[in-house]
C-alpha cells in the first residue's frame, strides 16, 4: 500500500485544507442567510492490525471525513452533518441547518461563544506525530506483542493482540472571521490473554496509548502485563456480604473522576440533576484531595486550547482541597448559570487526581487497607446521577493483614458517592493514565460488599 | 396506513439499488469487476457493502424544542476474507475510483493467502419473495417538521399533567432511514431499506430537596405516526412513574435473594447472561464460557431462549442482515438445553455451519460480527401475580437501565432503575441502587417460574465498539439465588 509519511500522515488533507473547508462551510451558511454559524470539519484516517494465534486476523484501513454546520437564528439552533465534503453536500447541509433553525423554538441562551471567550491567540500544544508505519509494520508489531504474551508459557492463550495508528485533523470556523485547526496522532497497542485452569477461564488485557509511537510501551511489557493480569484472576471466589474499606486500583480510579466530571457538567448543574448540587465552593471530596485540569500538556491525550465552540481552555483546579473550584461548561449552560464557559464543549482536558497528604506506593496502601477489598476491575453497574447512589459489579483481591489473600469475583460494591468521595483516605503515587485521566490508587473508608 | 406487507425482499433490494448504486453510476457489472479485484491475492470470499442514510434528531428541553439536527451518512466498505484473515477498507465516496482505491488497499493488506481455506464461502439461502418486515418508506418524510415539534410538546404537556411533582421534562425524537446493498463474490446480492424511530422521554420529579429521574423509551422500525397515541402514552407513563416512585426509594438490600424480574426490558438478563456468550465468534475462538456446552443443559426446564430477526416492525429486525443473509428465527436454548448459536458468514464458514442471519455492523465503516437481533425468553404459564406471591422476602424489579457481561468468566450484571421490596408475597417499598449480578452459565438454572406475559422492549447493544439496535424481552420470571448489590 501507499507509504504513509510526511506532512499529512494517513490523511488525505492537511489541517490547513480542513480549516478552509470549515471556513467555506461557514461562509456558505452566512451567504444563505444564516445570522450566525459554527462550522466544523474533520478527517480521521489510519490503520488497525489485529492478530490472533500467531496470524493476522484483521487488517483495516480507516478513513472518514465530515462537515458539521450549526446555525443560530435568534436562539434557535439547527445542525446538519455530511460525510461527503463536496460543494453540493456542504450546500445541502447548510440549507438543512438553516431550515431547522427557522422551524424550532428559541432558547435565549443558545448562541455561539461571545467574542471574548474565543481562543484567538492561545497556541495549540503539539499533538501531531504521524507514525509513518505501513500495514505490514503495524502487523509485525502486533505479532510481537502477542508473541510476548504467548512466550509466557503453558496455561495461557492469546485472546488477540493489535496495533493501531491514526491521524486526525479538526477545524472550526465561527461567524465571519474565526478559524482554527489542529492535527493530532494516536498510537494504540493492546493484548488480551486467556488463562485456563481446572475448567475455568479468565480473560484480561493490557494496552498502551500515546500520541507518539516511540512512547508506546514495549511489546514485552504489554504482553507480560496481559498474561499476569489474566493468570492472577484464576480461582476467584465470592465474598460474604459485609462492610469494609475498599482500595480502587489506579487502573480504575479514573472511573471515580468520571463520576465527578459528570456531576460537575453544565447540563447536570443547570438542571439540578447532580449529586454535587452545591455548585462552586461546595465541599465535595475529602479536604486533602485536588483535581487539576491541564489542556497544555504536550502530546496529552486530551490537550488543546480551543474546544468545539472556539472557547479557550486554561490550566485550572477543578477540585481544590476538596472544594469544587471549577465546572465543565459549554456556552449554553454557562449562560444558563451566569458563568463563563470552560473550554469543555468536547469533554474534560487532561485531569490529575492527587492528595496533599502524600503519595504512598501500592503496597503501602494495601497495608493501610489492612483487611478489605482491593478492586482491580469494575465490570458494570450504575450510579444514579441525582442521588449519587453507587452500585457496581466488581472483581479484585481480598486483602488480609495488608497482604493479597485471594482473587475475588462475583460481587458488587455499593455506597453513595457523596459519602465515598468525602471518605477518600489516601491517593497513591502509583499513578496510572487511563484515557486522559491520571490517578494513583484511591483508598475509600468503607463500602458495602454484596456476595454469596 | 402501512402497506409494506404486500412488498417483498426483491422490492427492498430494487429500492436500495436505485438509491445507492444508480446515483454513482454503479451497475451490477461494475460491482462484479470490483469484487474480482478484491478476490486477488488469495482471498476466498469478498464483499462490498454500500450504505446511504439520513437521520434526524429533535430535542425538547425546558418546554421548548430549541434544537434539531440532520445528518447524511454514506459510504462503501470493501472486505476480503482468506480463512481467518479479513482485510477491510472503506470510503465515504461511492464512485468507482474510490472503490478501486479501497479494493487495492484491501488486496495489499492480505499478508498471505491461505489456499487451504478456500472452500468458496458458505451456502446462503435467499428468499426474494419473502414479505417485508417493515415499511421501506422514509420516516423523516412521514411527518412535517411542525408536527414533529408538536409531538414533543405533547410529551412535555402530558408529563407535567400526569403529576404535579414533575419539574423537568426532556424528550428526544430520533428518526433514521438507511438503505444498504451488499454484493458478495459468490454472486449474492442482498438489499434492505430500514426505517428506525425512537422517542426518549426523561422526567425529573421533585419533592422538597429530593429529586429523582425516570426514563421511557418507545420506537421500532416504524413510521412516526405509529408512535401515536399508544407508544407515546406508554413512554410518558413509564418515565413519570419511575421518577415518582424513586422520590420515595430507600437503599436497596444487599446479599443473596429471590428476585422477580418484570416483563419486557428486564430481558436484558438473557441478553447479558447468555446472549453474548452464544455469538459464534466467541465459540470458534473459545472465549465463551458456553464454548463446550453445546447440547448440554444450561438452564432450568422452563427456559427457552430465541433470537428472532423476523418480528414485524421490531427495532432489532432485519429483512436481510448486513451480509445479505435473510434474517431468521433461531432457537438458542430449548427447554433448558443449549441448541443454537448466532452466526455471521466468517464464523459459519470456519465452523462448517449455516449463517443464521446475525451478521451485523454499525455502518459501512465497520466489519460485520455475529450479533443479536430481538432476543427473548419464551412465555411460560405462570400468572405474574402468583410469581410475586410465591416469595416471602426478595425484590421485584420491573425496569432496568443496562447491563454488561464478561463472556469468558460468565460474570454479568444489570442495574435496576425501578425496583421494590417483596415482603410476604406483596410488592412493598421502592428501592434504589439495585445492581444484580450472576454467572451466565449458572443464573438461568435458577429460573423457577416463568410468566405468561411475554413483552419486548427496545435497546442498544454494544460489542467491540460497535452499536446496533436490538430488542430484549421476557415474561415475568422468578430467579432464585441472585446477588443484589445494594447498601442496606
Amino acid at each position: 500500500m501507499t507509504m504513509a509519511t510526511g506532512h499529512t500522515g494517513y490523511l488525505m488533507h492537511t489541517a490547513e485544507r480542513m480549516a478552509q473547508v470549515a471556513r467555506d462551510a461557514a461562509d456558505r451558511a452566512l451567504a444563505l442567510g444564516a445570522s450566525d454559524v459554527v462550522a466544523s470539519a474533520g478527517e480521521t484516517a489510519g490503520i488497525v492490525m489485529r492478530v490472533r494465534a500467531g496470524s493476522l486476523e484483521q487488517a483495516v484501513r480507516e478513513g472518514a471525513q465530515s462537515v458539521t454546520i450549526k446555525v443560530f437564528e435568534g436562539g434557535r439552533t439547527g445542525t446538519a452533518t455530511t460525510s461527503a465534503l463536496t460543494k453540493a453536500a456542504v450546500d445541502l447541509a447548510a440549507e438543512r441547518a438553516i431550515a431547522i433553525a427557522r422551524t424550532v423554538e428559541p432558547d435565549p441562551e443558545a448562541a455561539p461563544a461571545a467574542d471574548g471567550w474565543l481562543a484567538r491567540g492561545a497556541p495549540s500544544p503539539q499533538m501531531f506525530a504521524p507514525s509513518g508505519l505501513t500495514a505490514q509494520d503495524l502487523g509485525r508489531m502486533a505479532q510481537a506483542v502477542e508473541q510476548a504474551a504467548l512466550s509466557r508459557g503453558s496455561g495461557v492463550r492469546s485472546g488477540g493482540a493489535g496495533v493501531a495508528s491514526t491521524d486526525a485533523t479538526g477545524a472550526i470556523a465561527i461567524g465571519r472571521d474565526f478559524v482554527r485547526s489542529l492535527a493530532t496522532s494516536r498510537q494504540d497497542a493492546w493484548c488480551t490473554a486467556i488463562a485456563e485452569r481446572d475448567g475455568t477461564m479468565t480473560q484480561d488485557g493490557w494496552s498502551s496509548t500515546d500520541r507518539r509511537s516511540c512512547r508506546l510501551a514495549s511489546a514485552m511489557a504489554i504482553g507480560d502485563a496481559a498474561v499476569e493480569r489474566a493468570v492472577r484472576k484464576l480461582g476467584g471466589r465470592t465474598l460474604p456480604t459485609q462492610r469494609c474499606p475498599v482500595l480502587f486500583d489506579a487502573t480504575i480510579a479514573s472511573s471515580l473522576v468520571n463520576e465527578i466530571v459528570g456531576a460537575l457538567g453544565g447540563r447536570a448543574q443547570a438542571r439540578g440533576t447532580t449529586f454535587l448540587s452545591g455548585g462552586l465552593g461546595m465541599a465535595a471530596l475529602a479536604s486533602h484531595v485536588d483535581l487539576d485540569e491541564d489542556p497544555l500538556e504536550p502530546y496529552g491525550l486530551a490537550s488543546g486550547t480551543c474546544d468545539g465552540e472556539g472557547v479557550e481552555s486554561r490550566p485550572r483546579k477543578v477540585i481544590d482541597g476538596g472544594n469544587v473550584a471549577g465546572l465543565f461548561l459549554p456556552c449554553l449552560y454557562a449562560r444558563k448559570l451566569g458563568l463563563a464557559p470552560t473550554g469543555s464543549a468536547d469533554g474534560p482536558r487532561n485531569l490529575h487526581l492527587t492528595s496533599r497528604i502524600g503519595a504512598a506506593e501500592l503496597g503501602a496502601l494495601q497495608r493501610q487497607l489492612g483487611r478489605g477489598l482491593w478492586v482491580t476491575e469494575l465490570i458494570g453497574g450504575a450510579v444514579d446521577p441525582v442521588s449519587g447512589t453507587y452500585s457496581k459489579a466488581a472483581a479484585g483481591f481480598w486483602i488480609e493483614g495488608g497482604e493479597v489473600a485471594y482473587p475475588v469475583q462475583d460481587i458488587t460494591i455499593a455506597g453513595d458517592l457523596p459519602t465515598m468521595l468525602r471518605g477518600i483516605v489516601a491517593i497513591g503515587g502509583d499513578v496510572h493514565r487511563s484515557g486522559s485521566t491520571r490517578s494513583g490508587s484511591v483508598l475509600i473508608e468503607q463500602m458495602r460488599i454484596s456476595g454469596r | 396506513m402501512s402497506t409494506y406487507q404486500s412488498l417483498s425482499q426483491e422490492d427492498a433490494l430494487a429500492i436500495a439499488e436505485r438509491q445507492l448504486l444508480a446515483p454513482s453510476g454503479l451497475t451490477r457489472r461494475s460491482l462484479e469487476t470490483a469484487l474480482d479485484g478484491l478476490l486477488g491475492n488469495g482471498a476466498s470470499y469478498a464483499d462490498l457493502y454500500f450504505q446511504a442514510g439520513q437521520n434526524e434528531s429533535w430535542s425538547l428541553d425546558d418546554g421548548r424544542v430549541a434544537a434539531g439536527s440532520f445528518a447524511i451518512t454514506q459510504g462503501v466498505g470493501a472486505r476480503a476474507i482468506s480463512g481467518e484473515q479479513t482485510a477491510f477498507a472503506h470510503s465515504a465516496a461511492m464512485m468507482s475510483d474510490a472503490i478501486d482505491a479501497a479494493t487495492g488497499t484491501v488486496r495489499s493488506m492480505l499478508l498471505h493467502g491461505d489456499d487451504a481455506a478456500r472452500h468458496g464461502g458458505v451456502g446462503v439461502p435467499s428468499d426474494p419473495r419473502r414479505p417485508l418486515l417493515y415499511t421501506p418508506d422514509n420516516p423523516l418524510e412521514g411527518m412535517g417538521t411542525a408536527d414533529k415539534i408538536r409531538l414533543l410538546q405533547e410529551v412535555d404537556r402530558r408529563c407535567r399533567e400526569a403529576d404535579p411533582r414533575v419539574v423537568q421534562v426532556s424528550a428526544q425524537l430520533q428518526v433514521s432511514h438507511t438503505s444498504i446493498v451488499v454484493a458478495g463474490s459468490d454472486g449474492s446480492v442482498g438489499g434492505d431499506v430500514r426505517p428506525l424511530v425512537q422517542l426518549i422521554v426523561t422526567v425529573t420529579a421533585q419533592v422538597g430537596a429530593r429529586r429523582a429521574t425516570g426514563n421511557g423509551v418507545e420506537g421500532g422500525r416504524l413510521d412516526l405516526v405509529d408512535l401515536l397515541p399508544d407508544r407515546l402514552d406508554r413512554a410518558v407513563r413509564t418515565a413519570v412513574r419511575i421518577a415518582i416512585v424513586n422520590l420515595d426509594a430507600r437503599p436497596a438490600p444487599s446479599g443473596v435473594m429471590s428476585v422477580v424480574l418484570g416483563n419486557g426490558f428486564p430481558g436484558i438478563l438473557l441478553h447479558e447472561a447468555v446472549g453474548h456468550g452464544l455469538e459464534a465468534d466467541a465459540h470458534r475462538k473459545r472465549t465463551s464460557v458456553f464454548a463446550d456446552l453445546m447440547g448440554s443443559s444450561v438452564a432450568a426446564e422452563g427456559v427457552t431462549v430465541i433470537d428472532d430477526g423476523t418480528l414485524p416492525q421490531r427495532r432489532g429486525s432485519l429483512n436481510v442482515d448486513d451480509e445479505g443473509v435473510p434474517s431468521a428465527c433461531n432457537l438458542l436454548i430449548d427447554r433448558g438445553r443449549l441448541v443454537g448459536l448466532m452466526q455471521d458468514r466468517t464464523s459459519a464458514h470456519l465452523m462448517g455451519r449455516a449463517p443464521s442471519g446475525n451478521g451485523r455492523r454499525q455502518s459501512y465503516a465497520h466489519l460485520p460480527m455475529p450479533r443479536m437481533t430481538n432476543t427473548y425468553l419464551a412465555a411460560g404459564e405462570a400468572d405474574p401475580e402468583d410469581i410475586v406471591r410465591s416469595i416471602r422476602h426478595g425484590i421485584y424489579a420491573p425496569q432496568f437501565g443496562g447491563g454488561t457481561v464478561d463472556i469468558t468468566s460468565g460474570q454479568f450484571n444489570f442495574s435496576a432503575t425501578e425496583a421494590y421490596l417483596i415482603e410476604d408475597g406483596r410488592v412493598t417499598a421502592p428501592i434504589q441502587g439495585a445492581t444484580l449480578i450472576g454467572l451466565g452459565h449458572e443464573a438461568l438454572r435458577h429460573v423457577s417460574m416463568v410468566g405468561n406475559d411475554l413483552e419486548l422492549a427496545d435497546g442498544v447493544c454494544g460489542k467491540d465498539g460497535q452499536n446496533v439496535p436490538v430488542c430484549v424481552g421476557q415474561p415475568t420470571v422468578r430467579i432464585d439465588g441472585m446477588v443484589v448489590g445494594g447498601t442496606a
